[in-house]
């Protein structure tokens, strides 16, 4: 996958249905969205009508019932497992509500993970991982173990992380959700910082109102549909 | 590479846990390694003693049962034996430069040492153990009686010294010299006379013959050692190569035994192993999602658990190798309490080392298979939803 350089994502007709044993349940029915490069959009919606679906289905974890998530003019929905796995390492970079740092590396070998990953050469690994944590302000704590720092300060590590091979799309779950109203602020001021100062575009998934007005556009999903944009 | 850090990190992660499954994979190692050094040692020192002595053809009876070769046991062990007269017999069979019966006899030293005596014929000794070598004393007088010579760590480990008398199995012998260490199994060994080995013994026959034949002869000893079987066709006539499979056959089958004794503590490390990274591996399902979702491959994730196990099984197959030197010479002070002299047989060479690394690898790749394809299938998506 060649794509680095996002200019547009494309959710086409999009259907995520789930067979149960009481019947097929329908989590996301005809989802259509446009996001342009350094795009930042927000995803509002009640818990469990299917936002963490459909950011999973854009982040090329899962694959759709029905319908297409267009990367530029690349059908994503279209590749095989192999492929997918190259999108997310170079195209996608993940924010997750818990963080999701692994507890036995350092700060800056969580951050530099992704590149290890990514075969990067080691010099431009470290040097790429100190200016990352020097933007979300951890630099000096490089060295310590996540479970060291605070709540805040390890989703900072986890959009450094996420941004390690410099994506065209960065996904953010909840990302704010496991803070408290103080750091989720400031995690979303980080967040649209790095939106506008690196032209990444974004797209995150939040029930609270209050990170999702940092976002450009705001779509709300309810009933399995996207309704239009809040702003 | 970057499987192999992140295995590396999480060796240490659970420590209690990696120490358990080190132990586990350090016992099945260090008892492997301890019981097969009997064989080994067998095997080292067997070869090494028959490879030494001056022998082209052994005559054996019929009813041999081949046993170890050397000092701890004689091939062609049998209680029928080969009358004696087959010896003058075979002295004239063309080819034949010298002849000599041989007695092997396990013999009561003192109330409760067992010590082992050749029973050999003195003027033919020099011919077939050229490598002997007097350093105190003198070698069995021609047509001596109740004469001995002893190895050099009998004599040393029964504090015995020259012209003692030493009774064995109610024979008066006088200790008349004192053979320099020759590293086989005859430095725990007596020689003395065949004919006073067999009046102990109280048979008229001996254990076996032993011949040398003449340079031309030698050259197509097949052919020679055909004519051999058609003139002694109540016995086995074996080559020097025969002889030796004969004997490394048999270590081969205490070897075999040695492997499935040990294949149980092998078991238990396996399983020990799988456990450990199982539990490792349930506990780290989302670790192994986010991974995934971060853009590692399934192949990632399957060498970091397999790298991981195998960090465990190497440094207990190393701590294993080194307490099976410890075990081995265990074995060697049972066999002292039991002869009361001591025998070491085991012998822990580079190649059992490499094979007990080798054995540590194996018990982490077999170990770590299953987790390693549980944690490289997960289901990404139920992973990040695992709380």
């Amino acid at each position: 996958m060649g794509v680095k350089w996002l200019m547009m994502i494309k959710i086409q007709n999009l259907r995520k249905y789930y067979e149960t044993p009481s019947g097929t349940v329908k989590v996301l029915r005809d989802v259509n969205l446009i996001a342009r490069k350094g795009e930042f959009i927000a995803i509002m919606g009640a818990s469990g009508c299917g936002k963490s679906t459909l950011l999973f289905l854009l982040g090329c974890l899962d694959t759709p019932t029905y319908g297409s998530i267009f990367f530029d003019n690349i059908d994503v929905t279209q590749a095989d497992e192999n492929v997918r796995q190259k999108i997310r390492l170079y195209n996608i970079g993940f924010v997750f509500q818990n963080f999701n740092l692994l507890p036995t590396l350092t700060v800056l070998e969580n951050v530099i993970l992704p590149m290890q990953l990514a075969n990067i050469f080691q010099h431009q690994r470290e040097t790429r991982a100190l200016a990352l944590l020097r933007i979300v302000g951890l630099e000096e704590k490089k060295d310590e173990l996540p479970t060291h720092l605070s709540g805040g300060q390890q989703q900072r590590v986890a959009i450094a992380r996420a941004l390690a091979n410099q994506p065209g799309l960065l996904l953010a779950d909840e990302p704010t959700g496991n803070l408290d109203v103080k750091t989720g602020k400031e995690i979303m001021q980080v967040l649209k910082t790095i939106n506008e100062m690196q032209q990444v575009t974004l797209i995150m998934v939040t029930h609270d109102p209050k990170s999702a007005s940092v976002a450009e556009k705001i779509y709300y999903l309810e009933e399995g549909s996207l309704r239009g944009t809040l702003i | 590479m970057i499987a192999f850090v992140l295995a590396s990190k999480n060796v240490t992660r659970k420590r209690e846990r990696s120490i358990l499954t080190i132990i586990g994979v350090l016992l099945a190692v260090a008892s492997t390694i301890s019981l097969i050094s009997i064989a080994e040692g067998l095997y080292t020192k067997v070869n090494y003693e028959i490879n030494l002595q001056n022998v082209d053809l052994y005559i054996l009876p019929k009813s041999t049962a081949f046993l170890p070769a050397g000092s701890i046991g004689a091939v062609g062990g049998s209680s029928f034996g080969i009358p004696y007269k087959e010896v003058e017999n075979i002295n004239n069979i063309p080819g034949v430069e010298v002849v000599m019966g041989i007695t092997r006899i396990l013999a009561n030293f003192k109330k409760d040492t067992g010590v082992l005596v050749w029973g050999v014929e003195p003027e033919k000794m020099a011919v077939f153990f050229p490598y002997f070598r007097i350093v105190q004393g003198r070698y069995l007088a021609t047509l001596s009686s109740g004469e001995l010579i002893g190895g050099n760590k009998v004599v040393k480990e029964l504090s015995l010294s020259l012209g003692e008398a030493i009774n064995i199995s109610n024979k008066d012998f006088v200790l008349v010299g004192t053979l320099a260490p020759v590293d086989t199994f005859e430095d725990y060994a007596f020689f003395s006379s065949l004919k006073d080995v067999m009046d102990i013994q109280q048979t008229a026959g001996v254990q076996e013959i032993w011949v040398k034949v003449t340079q031309e002869y030698r050259n197509n000893i097949e052919a020679v050692k055909q004519a051999f079987q058609q003139a002694v066709p109540t016995c086995i006539v074996k080559t020097k190569q025969e002889y030796l499979g004969e004997a490394n056959h048999f270590v081969n089958l205490i070897r075999l035994l040695q492997y499935a004794i040990s294949a149980i503590g092998i078991m238990i490390a396996i399983t020990a192993a799988m456990n450990t990274m199982l539990m490792s591996t349930y506990e780290r399902m989302k670790e192994f999602g986010t991974l995934r979702a971060i853009g590692a491959s399934k192949y990632v994730i399957f060498e970091m658990v397999l790298f991981e196990s195998l960090f465990l099984s190497l440094i207990g197959g190393s701590l294993g190798v080194l307490l099976g030197f410890l075990g081995a010479s265990l074995f060697n002070e049972a066999l002292t309490s039991l002869f009361k002299i001591s025998v070491p047989v085991t012998c822990i060479n580079l190649k059992l080392i490499v094979e007990a690394i080798l054995l540590s690898v194996g018990i982490g790749v077999v170990g770590a298979i299953i987790p390693a394809v549980i944690a490289s299938r997960i289901d990404i998506i139920k992973t990040l939803r695992w709380e």
